[in-house]
């Protein structure tokens, strides 16, 4: 019954914060010049999570001085159902902004997003 | 049962359609031939389980043909899946696909019927068979997934790795 209540959840849209449900993701450490603030996680997409799809996407973007992301977009995905929840959790994540000395690089940044699906162990 | 579970049960709507006629000088309007099979299908979509099956019932009693008897029972299966009665259930499925082994909705009742009784064999052999004759259902698609929850279940997990980019492409080994 668990996993029929888990169908109709998974078919919500927002991405959630990494901090509400960190035990479904993982974050490896950036090592570009600019610190994540606020990393959101992407939503399984329901019809990938119940036909068992699994893929990557790497998604490309600038960040401004405030810390926002700006021109998001996709630069390679292994199955388009991935690309949208990926997109969204860009656009909603941010980053430390930039102090007043600092210089705006202006170079593209990118994360890739795997999304997994892992056998539940019994018991 | 669940609203999801409930919302996968397929029903053969007995459906009386008001077909107009397309000389605009004479319209006739065609009403249910089964009063009974109509409203009980009707309760069924509504969620009224109960209802549902004891207007089938009476409808079945009064049935006209084999359409109407296979319209009948399928939605018996269907309304006695809703109201967890799997054994009863079974019976009518059975005897709508031993009379109509093409009919795609029944082997989806059926499905769940066995998931319901634990039958994972069956039920699986169903939505196999249920998807050859309508690879396009996204009913079977969830009964699918349904299925595949019961017997390989699985989390999600995702990875946000922020060390892939081009401008950053050196992998870190943490070994």
């Amino acid at each position: 019954m668990h996993s029929f209540a888990l169908l109709v959840l998974l078919t919500g849209t927002s991405a959630l914060d990494v901090g509400a449900d960190n035990n479904k993701a993982r974050i490896i450490d950036s090592d570009s010049d600019r610190t994540p603030l606020h990393t959101v996680v992407p939503v399984y997409p329901f019809k990938a999570r119940r036909d068992r799809i699994e893929g990557e996407v790497q998604v490309c973007f600038d960040i401004d001085r405030a810390g926002r992301t700006r021109r998001v977009a996709v630069r390679r995905s292994t199955h388009r159902i991935f690309e949208r929840p990926s997109i969204r959790a860009v656009k909603a994540s941010t980053f430390r902004p930039l102090d007043d000395d600092q210089a705006l690089q202006a170079i593209k940044s990118c994360r890739t997003f795997v999304f997994a699906l892992q056998p539940v162990e019994d018991g | 049962m669940s609203m999801h579970m409930t919302m996968l049960v397929i029903l053969s709507l007995a459906w009386a359609v008001a077909q107009a006629d397309d000389d605009v000088s004479s319209k006739t309007v065609i009403g249910p031939s089964n009063i009974f099979l109509y409203e009980g299908a009707n309760k069924l979509k509504a969620g009224d389980a109960e209802d549902g099956v004891r207007l089938t019932l009476q409808g079945l009693k009064t049935a006209t043909g084999a359409r109407e008897e296979k319209i009948g029972h399928a939605n018996l299966c269907a309304g006695f899946l809703m109201m967890s009665q799997y054994e009863t259930a079974l019976e009518h499925c059975d005897w709508v696909i031993e009379r109509d082994p093409n009919h795609w909705r029944t082997y989806n009742n059926r499905a769940i019927v066995y998931m319901r009784l634990g039958r994972f064999e069956e039920s699986e052999a169903d939505i196999q068979k249920g998807q050859e004759l309508n690879p396009r259902s996204e009913n079977l698609k969830e009964v699918k997934g349904m299925y595949l929850d019961q017997v390989e279940p699985v989390r999600e997990h995702i990875t946000i790795d922020d060390r892939r980019g081009d401008t950053a492409p050196k992998e870190k080994n943490d070994n």
